[in-house]
């Protein structure tokens, strides 16, 4: 530059202050209170570091933990997907449907679960960006249409081998094959196939949103959609593309639970949403991140795990579950908002004396 | 650098505002260093300042929204201590903010937003009435002279351009008739009708006991309102200078024949308020370098519009761009230059007839635009350009994530790199290239927003308003980016600013509803000739009738003493041609930012 570059006032060191508690704990705050929980839950509980209980807690949370994975993605460049829970039963019923009903293999019903999941997510990808819906009301729409669809698909009922379905005589002939049960049911190395699912899917969101360009882009869209678009992304793509990938997620996660319950069961699904919702939100707290990110939403899905986990060990009612979510979550959500708001916002900038010339 | 000419620190009797030993640090900087300063009663007192100087920390020390760590401040004698922006609008301190957007609630309608201080008062009834609100809007309108339609009463604020919206800001803190009022740069999105109507109205607040602390970094308006002029670098108050000229509502100057216009080298010949450049050198501790350029002339014809029509009912518009000069498009708000480039740049939609490199061009989407080189800087940083919370080097390579990454990941050593490099290059004050772009100034921030783009193939570079809201350090070095790049591309940069204009172009072309008016070369150039192509200009809060602003507008220039002091109003005198200018000899005087150096020759020409 010119001259004029020499007159600049120049930026020294800031942010360079000594570790700040609060800083500390909104950075490391959730990872503390997650570690102190499973060494009080240790010392407490007979066998509680166990593989059991590894295996119990995962298991538990892979079903929401997946669609929570899809959320975080849909928060990423706007909203939350609030029609995940209601994809995932509809995944459950069509599961149910295509096997029991029809009596066809476990491979189309994924397919067909699949299919359904893509359909309802590029509904909401369409509604958000063709129609111009607000994400949360469009989802909100599309999460009582998928609900409806699913109960009026099985006529309000639970789908199970050898029933009569009303106005038909003959009862149903298939069941959900093994291959299908054994997605949830089967195990390598202790750990249920559906376990190994999550943990793939989790590693490849990571991946994806925070090393692969796409992933930074769909960040930008979510930070600032003009700002990103006046760069050249092509920002509906990016939401579009989101909500799809969404929905199919949601769909996965249905395909596990059906594998679980093995039969249709016309409430599965019902609390997924607002389980991935505490844990993508749970998510935020992680590391400092105040955002949605893939790693923050696994650890929010087995520190939910394993709170619930213990407190049941420990004769906690079942019936106290959601206060407990409820209340994680709002521990969690204090740490990524309210404690960050005293902090400053940005780093004032701070001059340093020209090095020649004040004569004065 | 020598002793400032005049330096008064008030007497501490008539002081209304007096600040004393004001210190901040955040975290080990020490932003300001006992700043001590005092305004009378009913003065207009300029404050100056670098981008880093401590301004913005002292307006928000002073307007309640930080804590000094140490110091004192006294409103009207009395010690106080602001806990929050209502402690110090309790105490009859009010600040408008210089970005508009922090003052009004862009979802509300314009009448909603001026009645709602009126809303919040407990006296209010709990019943909403838009008659009522309207009404009281009207009412608070009427004190910034401002007349609006029920139309414009009942659009969100969302719709209204930046002008707009700052006028409203504005309006807004005068209805709470603060005692002391604080302006940071309250002019930088108004145009010279609006300025002259916001001046008039200062003054008549000033002569209505009011008191106001004035900060700028137009030299130009410090001339035509204030009675001192402090400077602030490096967090300390380095002089106060006291007008030499008498006040501008005596001041019309007269035709009184001057000496031929490069001669003088005392800046305090000039009719003038200030010894510009003692303030100067006190500002950059140094005489500063004249800034004019050298007119260079375009090469091969780049970007080729024929038939783009900017407004629905604006004829089509021809124009040629070449690469090596950089073309001004000079146009106030709603001349249309935002949207011309927005077409050229796809983001609206696309020109008709246009040609890149001879190739046709219509690009459907910003996406089309950019992967033949053709690159947008956005009017508004924070809304079209940043994302926010994002480091340095992410803002940076947001438009070209392929090129810094394979097979899908990013290349983040690569990325820091070149990070690095643009800081470097630029003259980015950064600690680092991860340091998140919240750390910036603005000046800062904005040449990250421009280097962003010198990251990839610049074909044609537009620029919207470029200079808005950054110091004059950060402006020159933008300008010098801007100029250096020409050999590469064509670069067009819009603004509505005619010294800014005059700065960086090597041609002219000046834009209005939609249609060029003028097209001229640099050395051609003259501000009358520029400042009519422009036209007056009515924004929507001022529009009545299709006759009275003229007349409106007239007047109320007239009171604010601008007829004829305006800078705007002036001719360019014949020392800005390239010729001229490039001898440093005859460079009369160091001001880098404002033609207040052409004064002493308008006169003459004018009466030639």
């Amino acid at each position: 530059m010119t001259a004029g570059s020499t007159l600049d006032t120049r930026t020294v060191g800031q942010d360079r202050q000594g570790p700040n508690l609060v800083d500390f704990f909104v950075r490391y705050g959730v990872l503390l209170i997650f570690a102190l929980v499973l060494i009080v839950f240790s010392l407490v509980i007979d066998n509680f570091a166990s593989m059991d209980t590894v295996t119990s807690i995962l298991q538990a949370q892979t079903v929401a933990g997946i669609a929570a994975l899809g959320m975080t993605l849909t928060a990423v460049v706007g909203d939350l997907d609030l029609s995940v829970g209601a994809i995932a039963g509809l995944s459950v019923t069509v599961a149910a449907l295509v096997m029991i009903k029809y009596a066809l293999t476990g491979g189309t019903a994924i397919v067909a679960c699949l299919l359904t999941g893509l359909a309802v997510g590029c509904v909401n990808a369409s509604l958000i960006v063709f129609l111009n819906i607000p994400p949360l009301l469009a989802t909100l729409g599309t999460m009582f249409t998928a609900q409806g669809l699913k109960r009026w698909l099985v006529d309000g009922q639970t789908l199970v081998s050898g029933m009569t379905l009303p106005g038909s005589d003959e009862p149903m002939k298939g069941k959900f094959t093994s291959d299908f049960a054994a997605i949830d049911g089967s195990r390598l190395f202790g750990l249920p196939y559906s376990v190994y699912l999550f943990l793939i899917i989790a590693v490849l969101m990571w991946v994806f949103l925070e090393r692969t360009r796409f992933g930074r882009l769909f960040y930008a869209v979510g930070g600032n959609a003009e700002a990103a678009r006046l760069a050249g992304t092509r920002v509906q793509r990016y939401r579009f593309a989101a909500y799809a990938i969404s929905g199919v997620l949601a769909a996965i996660a249905g395909i596990v639970l059906a594998s679980r319950l093995r039969q249709g069961d016309v409430t599965a699904g019902d609390s997924t949403l607002l389980d991935a919702v505490a844990m993508t939100l749970v998510g935020y707290a992680v590391l400092g991140a105040r955002k949605p990110n893939a790693f923050g939403t696994v650890i929010g899905a087995l520190f939910i795990g394993v709170v619930l986990y213990g407190l049941t060990r420990l004769q906690m009612s079942y019936y106290t579950q959601d206060l407990i979510k409820g209340l994680v979550l709002i521990f969690a959500l204090i740490i990524s908002f309210s404690l960050r708001r005293r902090r400053r916002r940005s780093a004032p900038i701070s001059p340093v004396l020209p090095a020649a010339g004040s004569g004065a | 650098m020598t002793e400032p000419s005049t330096i008064d620190t008030g007497t501490q009797t008539s002081a209304v505002l007096a600040v004393d030993g004001i210190s901040k640090s955040y975290a080990d900087n020490l932003v300001l260093r006992g700043v001590g300063l005092s305004v009378r009663r009913g003065e207009i007192y300029g404050l100056m300042g670098a981008n880093g100087a401590g301004k913005s920390t002292l307006i928000k020390i002073l307007s309640g929204a930080e804590q000094p760590d140490s110091g004192r401040i006294e409103v009207g004698g009395q010690p106080v201590t602001f806990a929050d922006p209502l402690a110090a609008v309790r105490r009859g301190v009010g600040t408008v903010h210089q970005n508009p957007n922090d003052g009004v609630v862009l979802d509300l309608t314009v009448a909603e937003n001026l009645a709602l201080d009126r809303l919040n008062s407990r006296s209010s009834s709990i019943w909403f009435s838009l008659r009522r609100a309207e009404r009281d809007a009207a009412e608070v309108a009427d004190a910034l002279g401002l007349q609006l339609s029920r139309a414009v009463m009942r659009a969100p604020v969302r719709q209204l351009g930046v002008s707009e919206r700052q006028l409203l800001v504005l309006a807004r803190a005068l209805s709470r008739k603060p005692e002391i009022l604080i302006l940071d740069e309250p002019t930088s999105a108004l145009s010279t009708e609006e300025t002259g109507r916001l001046f008039a109205l200062l003054r008549e607040l000033v002569a209505g006991g009011a008191t106001l602390l004035y900060v700028s970094h137009k030299l130009s308006e410090f001339d035509a309102l204030c009675d001192r002029v402090g400077v602030l670098r490096d967090g300390a108050m380095q002089g106060e200078f006291r007008r030499t000229a008498p006040t501008p509502a005596g001041l019309v100057p007269t035709a009184a024949p001057t000496a031929a216009p490069t001669a003088g080298t005392a800046a305090a010949d000039r009719p003038t308020g200030f010894d510009w450049s003692e303030v100067l050198q006190a500002l950059f501790d140094r005489t500063p370098a004249e800034m004019r350029h050298t007119e260079s002339h375009g090469t091969d014809v780049v970007l080729e519009l024929t038939g783009l029509q900017v407004f629905d009912d604006s004829p089509p518009l021809e124009l040629t761009v070449r690469r090596g000069e950089v073309t001004v498009l000079l146009g106030l708000l709603g001349s249309g230059k935002s949207e011309l480039l927005e077409s050229i740049f796809g983001a609206r939609p696309a020109p008709a007839g246009a040609t890149l490199l001879g190739q046709d061009f219509a690009p459907q989407h910003p996406a089309e635009a950019t992967a033949r080189g053709v690159y947008l800087v956005p009017e508004s940083r924070h809304e079209q350009a940043i994302i926010p919370g994002w480091a340095i080097e992410r803002q940076l390579t947001l438009p070209f994530t392929r090129r810094f990454s394979w097979a899908g990941l990013m290349n983040t050593g690569r990325e820091h790199r070149a990070g690095t490099d643009t800081i470097e290059r630029l003259g980015i004050v950064a600690r680092t290239a991860a340091a998140s772009i919240g750390t910036l100034s603005g000046g800062n921030q904005q040449k990250v927003v421009v280097g962003r783009w010198l990251l990839g193939t610049p074909t044609l570079l537009l620029l919207d308003e470029p200079f808005r809201g950054v110091d004059i350090n950060a402006r020159h070095d933008i300008g010098d980016t801007i100029r250096g790049i020409t050999a590469e591309a064509a670069v067009v940069v819009a603004t509505s600013d005619l010294d800014e204009a005059l700065e960086v172009a090597d041609r002219i072309v000046v834009l209005r509803q939609g249609r060029i008016s003028a097209d001229l070369r640099f050395g051609d150039a003259v501000r009358s000739e520029l400042i009519s192509a422009m036209s007056p200009h009515t924004s929507v809060l001022l529009a009545t009738d299709d006759d009275a602003p003229a007349d409106l507008v007239a007047d109320a220039r007239a009171e604010a003493g601008l007829v004829g002091h305006d800078p705007l109003d002036l001719l360019r005198s014949d020392d800005h041609t390239p010729g001229a200018s490039a001898a440093p000899a005859a460079a009369p005087t160091p001001v880098p930012d404002d033609d207040t150096v052409d004064h002493p020759a308008d006169p003459a020409e004018e009466s030639a």
